[in-house]
């Protein structure tokens, strides 16, 4: 019997591996209605602010909405990148958060408004993630992603780390947070009313736990290693042939900020 | 990516149809009441006919099966690990068990009725939300969004973020295919290296044209004012029409699940 449970396990996994990287998006119908509402209610407090200050910006510099635009269109592209998984030897492949990269570009609360948007497309041309999830899906990769990648980076300059290892350090952080909010999302799901809280919570979290050591333990925990060096290599590859770029978007401020990787 | 290309751009919403020349407020009460009453649903029933009747709406206007397929395949495997998580973690009757590393696993029947019910929620929201892309531009959506008082700041962006996507994909994929031309992708350092660079090139080439872009714009007389000149017209007699079809529609589905 063990033997066939692990087989079947293996077959899943493998089945599972391509696609699983858009599992980072809760799919439409998942969720009920409260907290639906819930995890709406919890992002606008981080919509609004990143649009009141979309709004200030443009005001002052009226070229930085067709900015943001054509960055996030850029992030959005980089997280269709189909990074092979390690050891797979090309046989399944998995795709980047993005929310890292926005955020250093662009901050976090932007990178929040970028991230919905960009969720928004998705669930509506790629049936990834849904329109009733868009909450949920925000907070993970919008919030959760966004605001972890950008203190990862700024920890890590603060660090006097290369520009290389702090774009690895914001990849990797944000995908796991970008994850680690999925599974939250998701395991909150077996809550259930008529138990006591304490209890009601222990089975969360154990389900939690699960779904995040099923996304680590496929595809994901080397997406994340994946994803950083990637973060890392480009923003290099930015300071070594536009330094300009990085210092008008205000991602390094001095010139001991951006040892280059 | 290519493949990304044809997915995203909403060809299918550019034709002239009857599904989409129905209003685009009218589309997005019938599918905004659907979705609610999708997740609202307590049994398979409603979530089954909102799957039925999206899907044979979307076939009246040729949308393969094939395209409907690849779309619905990563929900679908969602719903089905979704299933799997549920039968693990609700209820006591135990239908299967056994141990994986050391770990004791048992679905059960309960866990596995609700997993049932959120696969087939899965199933009849993506499918209204596919109605609702393949039959609306996402022109039409951004003036809908301004109809509903949405900022204005985020309508523009998401404007500029639909409008240069496939210029920015057909770079990318000029820029993949030398690379690969080059060796590029040969081991997986030299796939990340290169997907590194790529990254990098895709945000200079962003910002080079962010600001081409607004120079042109300027030239138009853009003043950092609205993106979107075009209004909605007022709802005509037919539109109304179509709302209260839609109404009895939904009406008619949620009562039909009492007499199943």
């Amino acid at each position: 019997m063990k033997k066939i449970l692990l087989g079947i396990s293996v077959v899943c996994a493998l089945l599972l591996l391509p696609h699983v990287a858009h599992a980072m998006h809760i799919t439409e119908g998942i969720l009920p209605l409260k907290w639906s509402l819930i995890w709406f209610i919890l992002i606008i407090p981080f919509v609004v602010i990143g649009t009141l200050r979309l709004k200030k910006k443009k005001r002052n510099v009226p070229g930085f909405l067709p900015l943001v635009g054509l960055v996030g269109a850029a992030v959005f592209v980089f997280s269709c990148f189909p990074i092979p998984v390690v050891g797979l030897n090309g046989m399944a492949t998995a795709h980047p958060a993005g929310t890292g990269m926005s955020a250093i570009l662009l901050g976090p609360f932007v990178s929040v408004v970028i991230a919905g948007i960009a969720l928004f497309i998705q669930a509506l041309f790629l049936a990834h993630g849904g329109l009733t999830t868009l909450g949920v899906n925000i907070f993970s990769m919008g919030v959760l992603g966004s605001f972890s990648g950008y203190f990862a980076f700024r920890l890590a300059q603060r660090m006097g780390l290369k520009l290389f290892w702090c774009g690895f350090m914001a990849g990797v952080v944000s995908d796991l947070c970008t994850y680690l909010g999925t599974s939250i999302g998701l395991g909150l799901l077996v809550f259930k009313e008529g138990e006591t809280f304490s209890v009601a919570m222990m089975h969360s979290a154990k389900a939690i736990l699960e779904i995040f050591v099923v996304f680590m333990a496929t595809s994901q925990g080397p997406l994340c290693i994946a994803e950083g060096i990637v973060v890392g290599f480009a923003l290099s590859y930015v300071y070594k042939v536009r330094p300009g770029i990085l210092y008008n978007l205000r991602v390094i401020k001095e010139e001991r900020d951006a040892i280059p990787g | 990516m290519e493949i990304l290309k044809h997915i995203v751009m909403d060809h299918f919403a550019q034709r002239s149809n009857w599904l989409t020349n129905i209003e685009v407020r009218v589309k997005l009460f019938y599918i905004g009441i659907g979705l609610v009453l999708n997740i609202l649903s307590d049994d398979i029933m409603l979530p089954l006919l909102f799957f039925i009747t999206s899907l044979l709406l979307l076939i009246t206007i040729k949308v393969s099966f094939i395209t409907l397929g690849l779309r619905m395949m990563m929900p679908f495997l969602f719903g089905i690990f979704i299933l799997v998580i549920m039968g693990l973690h609700t209820g006591e009757t135990v239908v299967f068990s056994g141990t994986i590393f050391g770990y004791e696993l048992a679905l059960k029947r309960e866990g596995l009725q609700i997993g049932l019910l959120l696969f087939t929620k899965v199933a009849g929201g993506v499918m209204l939300m596919l109605l609702l892309s393949f039959t609306t531009a996402i022109t039409k959506i951004c003036m809908a969004a301004r109809w509903m008082k949405i900022p204005e700041t985020l309508i523009e962006v998401l404007s500029f973020l639909y409008r240069y996507l496939f210029l920015l994909i057909e770079k990318t994929e000029t820029m993949m295919s030398s690379q690969r031309s080059r060796l590029g992708y040969v081991t997986w350092f030299k796939t990340i290296k290169s997907f590194g660079s790529l990254g990098g090139m895709l945000i200079i080439r962003s910002i080079t044209r962010a600001e081409n872009a607004h120079i042109a714009m300027i030239s138009r007389g853009y003043d950092g004012g609205r993106v979107l000149t075009v209004q909605l017209t007022p709802l005509a007699r037919n539109d109304y029409a179509m709302l209260l079809s839609c109404g009895i529609l939904l009406v008619l589905l949620s009562c039909l699940r009492f007499f199943w």
